[in-house]
């Protein structure tokens, strides 16, 4: 150090940009998550894992119903068996009746605010408001334990204690039964996870039948019973066990469930039976029911009834489906090993879209989700066609998306069926296996599932059009002001698509594309997936397993993007450059005497140049200074240089002599999300570089930096951020030399098709009709 | 709609329904692509250089063609239908209100749209006073009348007089007036 400090740096170019720093709350973005997340213990390890003593209820069901057709209600008892895994002894049940949402005198419909009745009302929101008759809710008959004698229950809004008679100890199981039944919700009026859809061109019903059985409540290691209700958003959290399901529907319906038909020679009939085996291995779904079948259907009467049994192994939940209008395909496909019959049920009104899309969407989700997770364990995956526009269960889910009566369809139904496919049926995998709590915390489910559909997608075709994953796309939302952090418990986030789906998904595609890199993403994203499978995750398990499994500690990643609304917006404020003086006065001279000739000419100094000169009259007025210049050469310079070289070491005239050029960027992070400062650097002579820097740059001072390059070519420009992969919010600061980036806006006004009197004339024929 | 219009009672909203049965069915239907949340984010630029305020608006196409369709009483396709451009305008002009320092409404003008699968962009221009964002007020009411929860979030952008806050509308909200940060809570872009 001590031989560098005679050295002079020489400021060529300088445009500092002095600003006086104020400490914010947020400033301490590095600090570590340690003491926001909760202790590490037993259950859960310090590194994300399942801890030795992990534990987790299981609950059996064994359900009969009777679907009533004709007033569209569900007749049903069930027997539960209940093992209590956990350390603790419980003196009571709770469980969950997501029905009671529906109830006139329910939380969720009291918690409602006025609409808007100053605009015009849709008949949908009058429909819903004047629909003040609809007797919605679980009526439970009946509560009794294993010997057939009553158990005391008291129900509270959407959960139902029962109070056992002795202390369930730890390890023991109970079994109880419950009868109940109530009526379906008519989904197109009141918006609902499940119901019914009636078709008035030929009478006929389809159900979709979901949360529908009163359900153990989960009762976990860090937050006792889950026994938040129902209110709509949240969606839900349930114990993994076994099903077996008995489903008395007319005897003209065909049933898709969640689980294995276990009577296919009772409820199918031989064709169907051999149309399903031609399923097996085949290369294209087969057709067990056919359009023309379907149609003939929607023309019966039922005979009679017909029981459908499934069972289901390791599922937290049980959905089924049912109609005489469904077409039924199928199609065997070996994921990874595992031979999984992927079907689709959907009734005439669904084709020609979903007899082309909807079994190849559930084939291609499997392959990619296994991929990035785990292989798919079910025997059985399900997309079927009704009136719920998109909802999962375990093995079977919902969608909405239907093409014109006329059979025709734009792009953005036809992507929004295979887009709304994939993402539910992806949501086996996140939350129904690996089974977060959704109605605390949506994100870990929706937001891990929208970044898995975001690959699936474009995976599907070239430049399918995601509408989440690409960072640009979420600027929008993470600027405005109004908004939480992800972690805000699902019923109180204002915005649910924009922050527990499109904002995680965003930046999880972010930590793999440009903080971490694909290789070490995807072997933490696989390893946290296949930790927590047929588990209960919390965040702080995500958090943790994602820095063990990489080795990077991203506790400042965490902190930024999933505890604070800051957005990201970096600056390349300004570009200094700087030389080496090499001492030498025949190059330092020469170059200043260079600088003196480029400095700009002024107006008056040009115009006083010819003016005759009172020391050109009188010359004997001339003296030293007439034709002295500080900026010659003398040997008194030469000679000091020569002294100045004698005092130095090889490496020291070395160092003189490197002709390097320091260029000293400076950053300002105005958004307050540090992240890696990406540069495309291109020289005077054409070459061009790019410079990733991590996002620890920021880690002593959040919110200026500066970074030096040494190079012995000169910059011409920069571009930061030049891929769009940090969701920079403002691009107008992003160049060197500035260089303003045009809106959205004034790029569409350019580039418009109609003029503006075209749109008037329109105008004015549309005001008057 | 001028802003001297009176508040709507029962009555008059049931008459404010002119669908015909058959319209009920296909509007039932046309809710095809369905997303669980309401939302849409607005962009208002004030630019200095032409003296305008430009606006862009983000929206689902699905929402639109539903508020549409009833308004026309007639299925309206944001990409296919001749004129739905100007029926979104004469829509948009109805729920988009601004009103500048002098409490005048300032009418914007059309400068188009653009479909993005399920996503629309609709552009608006509207004049600016010389004070930029300063004391103008808005009032939005986007899809209100469809949706409870329909949340409409408007970010302004004003290179004179900084960034004002976002404005957020619901349901019910009528005009809000656009606030500067006080000066010991300016973000930090402007030292």
């Amino acid at each position: 150090m001590r031989s560098l400090s005679f050295i002079f740096l020489l400021v060529l170019l300088l445009s500092d940009s002095a600003y006086t720093q104020r400490w914010k709350p947020g400033d301490d973005i590095f600090r570590q998550l340690d003491e926001v997340l909760p202790t590490p213990n037993e259950y859960r390890t310090a590194s994300g894992a399942p801890g030795h003593r992990y534990w987790q209820q299981k609950v059996d069901y064994d359900i009969r119903l009777d679907l009533d057709d004709q007033n569209q209600s569900i007749q049903a008892s069930e027997t539960i068996t209940y093992h209590n895994q956990s350390p603790d002894s419980l003196n009571y049940l709770w469980l969950q009746l997501d029905q009671n949402r529906f109830k006139q005198d329910s939380h969720a419909k009291l918690t409602q605010t006025a609409p808007n009745l100053k605009s015009r009302p849709s008949y949908r929101l009058m429909e819903a408001l004047l629909d003040q008759d609809f007797d919605g809710g679980h009526k439970i008959q009946a509560v009794k334990d294993a010997a057939g004698k009553p158990l005391p229950y008291v129900i509270q809004d959407t959960m139902m204690r029962i109070d056992l008679p002795k202390p369930l100890t730890s390890g023991e199981r109970v079994q109880f039964s419950v009868e109940w039944r109530y009526n379906i919700v008519d989904v197109k009026k009141i918006g609902a996870r499940g119901g019914y859809e009636f078709f008035k061109d030929d009478g006929n019903y389809i159900y979709e039948i979901a949360q529908w059985f009163p359900r153990m409540a989960a009762y976990t290691d860090y937050t006792g019973w889950q026994h938040k209700q129902f209110l709509g958003a949240g969606e839900f959290t349930l114990e993994f066990g076994d099903y077996k399901v008995a489903i008395t529907v007319p005897d003209d319906h065909i049933v898709g469930a969640t689980g294995v038909l276990q009577n296919p020679d009772k409820v199918l009939t031989a064709t169907q039976r051999q149309r399903l085996q031609q399923a097996k291995g085949a290369s294209k779904p087969v057709l067990v029911v056919t359009p023309e079948e379907a149609v003939a259907n929607e023309r019966n009467k039922p005979a009679g009834k017909k029981t459908w049994i499934f069972h289901a192994e390791n599922v937290r939940d049980f959905a089924f489906a049912s109609s005489r209008k469904f077409i039924w395909d199928a199609q065997e496909h070996d994921v990874e090993g595992n031979k999984v019959m992927a079907m689709s049920y959907y009734p005439k009104e669904g084709n020609p879209l979903w007899e082309r899309y909807s079994t190849r969407s559930i084939i291609h989700t499997l392959n990619v989700y296994s991929r990035y997770s785990f292989r798919y364990p079910y025997p059985v995956a399900i997309s079927v066609n009704g009136p719920v526009g998109g909802m999962e269960y375990p093995m079977i889910c919902f969608n909405g998306p239907r093409p014109e009566k006329d059979g025709t369809y734009s792009d953005r139904t036809k992507y929004g069926l295979i887009s709304v496919i994939i993402h539910e049926v992806g949501h086996n995998f996140f939350p129904m296996i690996v089974n977060s709590d959704e109605r605390q915390w949506t994100w870990m489910d929706e937001g891990l599932n929208t970044f898995l559909q975001y690959l699936s997608e474009q995976e599907w075709e070239e430049k399918y059009p995601s509408r989440r994953g690409e960072p640009k796309e979420i600027v929008d939302y993470m600027t405005s002001q109004q908004q939480e952090p992800i972690m805000t418990q699902s019923d109180s986030v204002l915005q649910l698509g924009p922050n527990a789906y499109a904002k995680p998904a965003t930046a999880l595609n972010i930590l793999r594309e440009t903080i971490l890199g694909r290789e070490l993403f995807d072997f933490a994203f696989r390893e946290y997936s296949r930790r927590w499978m047929f588990k209960r995750p919390i965040p702080a398990d995500f958090f943790r397993t994602m820095e063990d499994a990489s080795g990077v500690d991203l506790d400042w990643f965490w902190r930024a993007w999933f505890y604070t609304t800051d957005h990201v917006d970096i600056s390349l404020e300004s570009l200094d450059w700087y030389t080496i003086d090499t001492r030498n006065p025949d190059v330092e001279k020469t170059r200043l005497k260079q600088m003196r000739e480029e400095e700009p000419v002024t107006l008056s100094m040009r115009r006083n140049q010819p003016l005759p000169k009172f020391v050109e009259q009188y010359p004997e007025l001339l003296d030293f200074y007439n034709n002295f210049d500080k900026l010659n050469v003398t040997p008194k310079d030469r000679e000091d240089y020569e002294k100045v070289l004698r005092g130095l070491q090889d490496q020291e005239k070395a160092i003189l002599n490197s002709h390097s050029n320091f260029f000293v960027m400076k950053f300002k992070n105005i958004g307050g999300v540090p992240m890696p400062i990406i540069l495309d650097i291109t020289f005077t002579d054409g070459a061009k570089q790019q410079l990733r820097i991590p996002a620890e740059i920021w880690r002593r001072n959040r919110r200026e930096v500066s970074k030096l390059l040494i190079t012995p070519r000169e910059i011409q420009s920069i571009v930061l951020d030049p891929n769009l992969e940090t969701a920079d919010a403002d691009l107008n600061n992003n160049h060197w030399p500035p260089k303003p980036v045009k809106t959205r806006f004034q790029i569409f006004k350019e580039e418009r098709q109609k003029n503006p009197m075209q749109i008037q004339q329109e105008l004015e024929k549309v005001t008057q009709q | 709609m001028s802003s001297n219009a009176p508040n709507w009672n029962r009555r008059d909203v049931m008459r404010a329904l002119p669908l015909t049965a058959s319209a009920w069915a296909f509007l039932c239907g046309s809710r095809a692509v369905a997303h669980k949340f309401y939302f849409s984010s607005t962009q208002v630029d004030y630019n200095p250089a032409t003296a305008s305020f430009e606006i862009t608006i983000r929206l689902f196409a699905d929402d639109l063609e539903l508020v549409l369709a009833r308004r026309a009483d007639r299925k309206v396709e944001v990409d296919r239908t001749p004129d739905a451009e100007a029926l979104t305008f004469a829509y948009l002009r109805d729920v988009l209100r601004l009103r500048g320092p002098d409490m005048r409404e300032i009418p914007a003008s059309w400068v188009g749209m653009e479909t993005k699968v399920d996503t629309v962009y609709c552009y608006l221009e509207a004049p600016a006073p010389p004070s930029g964002l300063r004391n103008m007020a808005l009032a939005f009411g986007l899809f209100t009348e469809l949706q409870r929860g329909q949340v409409n979030l408007v970010s302004f952008r004003d290179p004179i007089h900084g960034r004002p806050r976002d404005l957020m509308f619901r349901e019910g909200d009528r005009f809000k007036v656009v606030i500067f940060p006080e000066p010991e809570e300016a973000p930090s872009q402007n030292p």
